[in-house]
């Protein structure tokens, strides 16, 4: 049976859906069972949600017009 | 858009098709560029100089790669060469896993008991939107800064990992660094947002430390 802390340790990798078929079904078996890691799994998954939205919304500066030149030159 | 209709239109001059490329790409060239160059100033010179190698050596980009690669790659190395000129040493290991282990890493009191039990079980967190107000501010402001408090290399593989989908080996070999410490550098940086996520909503209530095990 893993530990609580053994599943706390493995759940961002458990939520990035990086580890192995086994460690999956015991942590999942542990979900079952445990209030206390079924809490903590769901902050790590909103956090990843929540880091994955704030960083897709970031907006690049404007174009800088040296660029833009750059571009032009191609124009023929 | 596809690589290739990208490459064709990027040859042609097209101003439109460099612009939807630039904003896909330049928040995480800069932040890269200020992990390898230590300076958020020669960071933007060299995204610069890399949009015009972009630009004028567009033809040799040969599909080899998928073109956000191929410009990743063009950034890294002009980012190392520049930090080799002004006398920084790029990126270290000791040096990045020294920055990665403050406070939130290594001075919370121990959340388990001998036998691997939770001592306080974790908050139950409702449903949180990146609008949702907590302890006065929305969510996304929350995790923005809570980003730019980082260390820069942990910003970098943040944001190779969780904007632009890059595998740990891609950012491993961007950054010079093994895959192995990219995984424990993103971690930490997950693990630290969602402490400061954790005590944003306990904030009202008095603020109680947020539970979590020792990375
Ligand atoms: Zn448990």
């Amino acid at each position: 049976m893993m530990s609580c802390r053994e599943v706390c340790e493995k759940a961002q990798d458990f939520t990035d859906g990086t580890l192995g078929p086994l460690s999956r079904a015991k942590i999942r078996l542990h979900l079952l069972m445990c209030r206390n890691c079924t809490g903590f799994m769901d902050q790590t998954q909103q956090t990843s949600r929540l880091i994955k939205s704030t960083l897709a919304h970031q907006k690049a500066s404007s174009v800088d017009p040296v660029l833009l030149a750059e571009l032009k030159k191609r124009k023929k | 858009m596809s690589d290739t209709e990208m490459r064709q239109r990027l040859v042609q001059g097209d101003e439109d098709a460099f612009a939807e490329i630039f904003g896909a790409l330049n928040p995480s060239l800069i932040r890269l560029a200020t992990a390898l160059t230590g300076s958020r100033a020669v960071a933007e010179e060299v995204t610069q100089e890399t949009w015009l190698a972009v630009i004028s050596g567009i033809e040799r980009f040969a599909g080899k790669s998928s073109l956000k690669n191929w410009v990743f790659a063009i950034l890294a190395n002009k980012a190392r060469t520049r930090a080799r000129q002004e006398g920084r040493t790029t990126v270290r290991l000791d040096h990045t896993s020294k920055a990665g282990s403050g406070d939130a890493d290594t001075t919370d009191p121990d959340s388990f008991d001998d036998s691997g039990r939770w001592r306080e079980p974790p908050m139950l967190w409702d449903e949180i939107t990146p609008e949702r107000t907590l302890a006065g501010r929305q969510a996304w402001e929350i995790v923005t800064d809570a980003i730019k408090a980082l260390p820069t290399m942990q910003q970098a593989i943040l944001d190779l990992v969780q904007r632009e989908n890059l595998a740990a080996a891609e950012v491993a070999t961007l950054l010079g660094i093994s895959p192995g410490n990219v995984r424990i550098q993103l971690h930490r940086a997950r693990e630290r947002i969602r402490r400061q996520l954790d005590q944003a909503q306990t904030e009202p209530h008095g603020g109680q430390k947020s539970h979590g095990c020792k990375k």
